[in-house]
């Protein structure tokens, strides 16, 4: 299915499992396991993707041009014929440089903002 | 095939069949996947615990999501058929109601608002098998429903004339897009 949107601005703020999936992408195709014990590693065992929110969410990636299915197999010999494998497309990793750069400034603001409730020579709490 | 790969296939049906039809083999698989490293005991509990929330919000989400896409191009023949049980409703409602009205008007109307309700069902029956032929049926078998403006003093009843209206008018227009459709020549053929 083709994407619906070439600027990557329109789809942020993206989902939590669409970042993750992408995050977990951004090195390279995996297939649908290797997607989620990627996402438990970055996410220290806090984020586990189930079978729906994960499928759910790379349908949706799929069709908004952000993934795409791949033939190639890492290690065929080792691997499942039936596996499928996902990539990032060029406008996915678009799209995922423009969420991080998001949530950069949010971030930044969100430390301004704590550091000078906090600081008591700011007028902050005590 | 393991008990557990048996019970997700069978709970995979809460899915809608055309997400079922491509994304039902790959998170079996994912499941197997599960079964193999993390099952044994307790584990196997908390496992299903974790698939069993899942499930039940992401099939939640993927039936409405598809019931809303249903909708949206065919949302006439809800209508439709929400237009018939409101014909036969009324129309027999009227018949066996003594208004001091002539007997054989009401026997008439009921007749006539179930026959209607009756070819809309089955337009709706036969627009699987042949589109065009199933929304002309629900064009025709609308119109009367039509009739039920006139009762504008009475909302209820005048906005399903109003409905009405619009969904013979989008039956009408689906079955002329139907037609096009079927004599546009297949692409190398023509």
């Amino acid at each position: 299915m083709a994407k619906t949107s070439s600027d990557p601005h329109d789809l942020l703020p993206l989902p939590g499992a669409q970042l993750h999936v992408l995050l977990a992408l951004a090195d390279g195709e995996k297939h649908g396991y290797a997607v989620m014990r990627e996402v438990e590693q970055m996410t220290d065992g806090e984020v586990t993707m189930g079978p729906g929110t994960l499928y759910g969410a790379i349908k949706r990636m799929l069709s908004a041009g952000l993934v795409e299915e791949t033939d190639e197999r890492p290690d065929p010999e080792m691997d499942d014929e039936r596996r499928r494998y996902y990539r990032t497309t060029g406008f996915g990793a678009r799209v995922l440089s423009a969420e991080t750069e998001r949530l950069e400034r949010l971030v930044q603001t969100a430390r301004a903002k704590t550091q000078h409730r906090l600081d008591p020579r700011l007028g902050g709490v005590t | 095939m393991s008990g557990h790969e048996r019970l997700y296939r069978a709970l995979l049906h809460a899915y809608p069949a055309e997400y079922r039809e491509v994304y039902a083999e790959p998170m079996i698989q994912l499941l197997r996947d599960r079964v193999r490293d993390e099952c044994g005991g307790v584990r196997s509990f908390s496992m299903w615990g974790h698939l069993g929330w899942d499930l039940v919000r992401t099939a939640l989400s993927e039936r409405t999501e598809t019931t809303m896409a249903s909708f949206k191009t065919g949302w006439w023949r809800y209508s439709a058929g929400f237009i018939a049980l409101a014909m036969a409703f009324l129309g027999i409602g009227n018949g066996t109601t003594d208004d001091g009205g002539p007997l054989y008007g009401r026997v008439l109307g009921a007749v006539g608002a179930s026959l209607a309700a009756l070819v809309i069902v089955a337009g709706l029956t036969v627009r699987r098998r042949n589109p065009r032929r199933g929304s002309m049926m629900i064009a025709f078998g609308v119109l009367p429903g039509v009739g039920l403006l006139v009762f504008f003093w009475f909302p209820p009843v005048g906005a399903i004339g109003v409905l009405a209206m619009f969904t013979a008018i989008a039956a009408f227009n689906d079955a002329s897009r139907q037609r096009r459709v079927r004599s546009e020549p297949e692409p190398g053929t023509g």
